[in-house]
């Protein structure tokens, strides 16, 4: 009887234990979709990699470089031989996880008007609003932009 | 005495590099042939194939990862079918592992077919960050590649990866 009781025990904190997890990728999976930035330069496409999350630029409001007449490419780029990347596709959002409680950390985000990466948290204030924080060191000293999500809208009948 | 000191000096910065130079051997150059189907439907724009490993495998047989000194991309060619699939229009391509960031690795823009009928990659010069990415347990390949219409079914990509390994005798 005690052997039973046991065994239901076990099963029981195993099916807690999968529903939790399961909770919690659909909770960090809140991320995936497009979102747009409060300065509208950009789109950017969030999904997820290898149980991490990237954002890329999959919309540009000016895609093309005045000066070359050309797609517009990462020239700002530390790295010489990258300068030319398209920056659209281009990842600038990197290595974001789900720490819970609606919030994403252990990322980056890439400015790519000046080349510079900063650490960066991401925050779900509602379904389709995030506080993205960039900063130096330490979250004080960072700067928020709110970005919102892109929703597609149903044609009418 | 000070020239005692140098002549010492001397010998033992070359013997450092002696001793140095003949911990490394180079292995022979690896190729890794990896197939992603993606999967469909596939939007105008940027899209994204993704191909998971262990650089473990891409070693000579009997090698373990603790044992390489470094390695490089030395040649990266993708092929698509395109007499079934959209031409993409550019590529990069990208690594990653679940302890390190994603680095960018190459790119193609304007992308046209070689005389083998391959889009060859052009591979970022600076490649330190590979050793760290593939010391992990397990890594990503990621393709980003862009098409100009939309493709309602899968959409499958090959890709031939060379990489010259040095390794620790």
């Amino acid at each position: 009887m005690k052997k039973n009781k046991s065994i239901v025990f076990v099963l029981a904190s195993l099916f807690m234990l999968t529903s939790m997890v399961g909770d919690t990728t659909e909770e960090g999976d809140k991320l995936i979709g497009v979102w747009e930035p409060s300065n509208k330069k950009v789109k950017v496409k969030i999904d997820k990699i290898s149980g991490k999350y990237y954002g890329k630029i999959v919309w540009l409001r000016e895609p093309i470089d005045p000066v070359t007449g050309k797609p517009k490419t990462d020239k700002n780029n530390p790295d010489e031989s990258l300068k030319d990347v398209p920056l659209k596709g281009f990842r600038m959002l990197k290595d974001f996880v789900y720490a819970g409680d609606g919030e994403w950390n252990d990322g980056t985000i890439y400015d790519p008007q000046n080349g510079s990466t900063y650490s960066c948290v991401i925050k779900l204030k509602d379904d389709n609003t995030l506080d993205i924080r960039g900063y130096i060191g330490v979250k004080t000293f960072g700067r928020t932009d709110v970005w919102k999500r892109l929703v597609m809208k149903k044609k009418k009948k | 005495m000070v020239k005692f000191f140098r002549a010492i000096a001397l010998i033992m910065t070359s013997s450092a590099i002696l001793v140095s130079c003949g911990e490394t051997e180079l292995a022979a150059m690896k190729t890794q042939q990896i197939k992603i189907e993606v999967e469909g439907p596939l939007f105008e724009g940027v899209n994204t194939g993704t191909f998971d490993f262990n650089f473990q495998d891409v070693l000579p047989e009997g090698k373990q990862k603790e044992a390489v000194k470094e390695a490089l991309l030395k040649s990266v060619k993708i092929i698509v079918d395109t007499a079934i699939f959209p031409v993409p229009s550019s590529f990069t391509l990208s690594l990653a592992s679940p302890n390190t960031s994603m680095k960018e690795c190459g790119f193609l823009n304007e992308a046209k077919l070689n005389s083998e009928g391959k889009f060859e990659i052009k591979l970022a010069k600076d490649q330190d960050f590979l050793s760290e990415v593939l010391q992990d347990k397990s890594q990503t390949i990621v393709i980003d590649f862009n098409i100009a219409e939309d493709w309602y079914d899968n959409y499958s990509i090959k890709a031939e990866i060379d990489w010259e390994i040095k390794l620790k005798k």
